[in-house]
């Protein structure tokens, strides 16, 4: 049997750790995920107390195999885009840590709580992108 | 035309070498009577000083012109009887090529520096492809130059400088351009490689790379090095994608169908089909040089390919176009014609097995080749065996296997240290990988550790820390001696407990 890459090991790690301790809200559709450890699934439900209160959201994680050094890429898919003005309608998302402020020591963790957050800030304190 | 305008405009253009090159070695000086060069100075190569000002005055079409003069006589050269006049020319004119190909600082037009390795080329001696040839006499004649000039010992360093030079110009440069602009520098290094002071530069820079490879900027070498690879990569990979393309045309024309399409149909597939074949071949004729520019090197310097940094881009590339060459699918590639499109796979595969030979006597090489998931199996070298009986290439299979062997004995290693080491503590991962570290180092800012091949990958495309992002380089960590010694002496003791087992169960 050939052996994992670098970057497949890495991503089975995070894989367990997000299926074993989930942010609130979210969850990993695992299944799919070790189907093919490049693509990923995650749902997340909008945060009570905010707009989004009561929605549920699927975001889509692509990974290359010059993961973690180079960025996932993460897109909101399926019927429920959120509305948020760092939100395009066919769900790319504007967030620094995806392109420019990448590290590799961020993850796919990071990048969750990160979106989750973004959604919860109310209008106002956005800088347009 | 003019009998004597030919020997004229030499006389011309070699004036001009001597002139521009005389301007260029000058250092600004203040309150000069005249900016002409009034003396001779004499010229030191490397050229470390600064570029003057006035060189600034100076259009880029006095020196094409030399440029223009030089490989039309190539060109030409079955009209020319007084080629030996040319001769004359050519010593000026290395200096002046060796003086502004490499220096960006002196001439900032990348095209313009491809243009000197152009013109470099025509001032070569006849080689065995030669179609048109120069007469006996005036290839010896340039070959002295070579071998005599005395600024010859910079020519490697320039070539390497232009090569990666016109990797980064902005937008003028075309993606396809490059190719173009290479193909002569390899004719050019294909020559100096006949030469044994030349070879020697070559080591020297290789030698100097592996020095520093941690550099803040890297050395020229390994840019070298890195964007031969790259090259290769694409060209062979784009090379197969068109052969299977044509094969699929070509197969169309004979099945039955082709017979019920409408002739515009067929004519556009024809056209099809030639305008792949135009592309194929050009891949095809750079890949092959490209590829062989890395077996010489590869022979040459392995200690360079076989650098954590390299190794294991090299070993996944050698892996994946041996996999496709030889292979299940390698009958796609099978062509009619496959002279016309230039595509020799034969030779291809002879040339990855023996940069496998090269390389394969370093332990470091091996395990990449087997840590290579996509391509490697080991299947993959008994597949290649059976075709190398197939296209004479006999001599190399014993070798090869000695490779196969050592590449899986390295893999059933791993494959047991991976059991073993699969449940070590949390504090010997690396904290981005995930992996056991080998040689951790601290980060001075974030004080994180993390294994020194994993910060060096990161440092390759972003000179910061990647847990505060605070700039950094590679000569700023520190290795952690004290965990590096529990992580060894705790290798050592699961190695120790399986060896145990072993010989007690088999007992």
């Amino acid at each position: 049997m050939a052996a994992m890459s670098p970057s497949e090991r890495r991503l089975q790690k995070e894989l367990m750790s997000l299926m074993k301790e989930p942010p609130p809200g979210v969850t990993v559709d695992g299944d799919q995920a070790s189907q093919n450890l490049t693509l990923w699934t995650v749902h997340m439900e909008g945060v009570p107390g905010t707009l989004y209160e009561g929605e549920k959201f699927v975001l889509q994680f692509k990974f290359t195999n010059k993961y973690p050094f180079d960025s996932p890429e993460v897109t909101f898919i399926g019927n429920n885009i959120p509305v948020h003005p760092h939100v395009y309608s066919n769900g790319h998302i504007c967030l620094s840590i995806l392109t420019d402020d990448w590290s590799p020591a961020l993850s796919v963790q990071s990048v969750c709580l990160s979106i989750v957050s973004m959604l919860k800030t109310t209008a106002g304190q956005f800088v347009l992108c | 035309m003019e009998t004597n305008m030919l020997p004229f405009m030499r006389r011309l253009q070699g004036a001009t070498c001597t002139w521009l090159v005389q301007i260029a070695i000058r250092e600004n000086a203040e309150n000069l009577p005249c900016y002409a060069p009034m003396n001779i100075i004499p010229v030191k190569m490397p050229i470390t000083t600064p570029p003057p000002d006035t060189l600034r005055c100076i259009p880029e079409f006095v020196l094409e012109n030399v440029v223009v003069l030089i490989t039309i006589a190539r060109r030409t050269v079955k009209l020319n009887m007084d080629d030996a006049d040319v001769v004359n020319l050519l010593a000026p004119a290395l200096t002046l090529v060796l003086t502004f190909m490499g220096d960006s600082s002196r001439t900032y037009n990348p095209h313009l520096r491809a243009r000197l390795a152009e013109c470099l080329e025509a001032m070569l001696p006849n080689n065995e492809d030669d179609s048109s040839s120069h007469n006996n006499i005036s290839s010896f004649y340039r070959e002295q130059i070579f071998k005599t000039h005395p600024h010859r010992f910079q020519l490697v360093p320039c070539l390497l400088d232009v090569f990666v030079g016109i990797e980064m110009t902005g937008q003028s440069v075309q993606f396809e351009q490059k190719f173009n602009y290479r193909r002569p520098m390899y004719v050019v290094m294909d020559f100096l490689w006949g030469f044994e002071e030349h070879r020697e530069a070559f080591t020297s820079l290789a030698r100097e790379a592996e020095a520093n490879m941690e550099a803040v900027h890297p050395p020229i070498f390994l840019r070298f090095v890195n964007l031969l690879m790259n090259d290769a990569i694409f060209l062979l990979d784009e090379a197969l994608g068109n052969m299977a393309q044509i094969r699929n045309l070509q197969n169309a024309q004979e099945s039955a169908a082709w017979t019920n399409l409408s002739a515009q149909e067929r004519e556009q597939n024809l056209t099809n089909l030639s305008h792949t074949g135009m592309l194929a071949r050009f891949d095809n004729i750079l890949g092959r040089d490209t590829i062989r520019t890395l077996v010489r090197l590869t022979a040459h310097a392995p200690f360079v390919f076989c650098h954590p940094t390299l190794v294991e881009r090299i070993a996944s590339m050698l892996n994946y176009f041996l996999l496709h060459l030889v292979g299940p699918n390698k009958k796609n590639f099978k062509v009619k014609d496959m002279k016309e499109y230039e595509f020799d796979p034969a030779s291809t595969v002879l040339d990855i097995c023996r940069m496998y030979v090269e390389l394969g006597k370093n332990e470091r090489f091996c395990a990449a080749v087997s840590d290579d998931g996509r391509s490697y199996s080991p299947k993959l070298f008994t597949l290649a065996e059976s075709v190398l009986v197939r296209i004479r290439g006999g001599d190399l299979i014993s070798s090869l296997r000695d490779v196969a062997a050592r590449v899986s004995t390295i893999a059933e290693q791993r494959q047991r240290d991976e059991e073993i080491l699969a449940n070590a503590p949390e504090e010997f991962l690396d904290p981005i990988m995930s992996t056991l570290m080998l040689d951790p180092v601290i980060l001075p800012s974030s004080r994180t550790t993390v294994d020194r091949t994993t910060i060096a990958r990161h440092l390759l495309s972003d000179q910061s820390d990647p847990f505060n992002r605070s700039p950094l380089s590679m000569d700023q960590v520190k290795s952690n001696t004290e965990l590096k010694e529990k992580i060894d002496a705790w290798i050592a003791e699961q190695r120790g407990k399986i060896a145990h087992t072993s010989t007690s169960s088999t007992s």
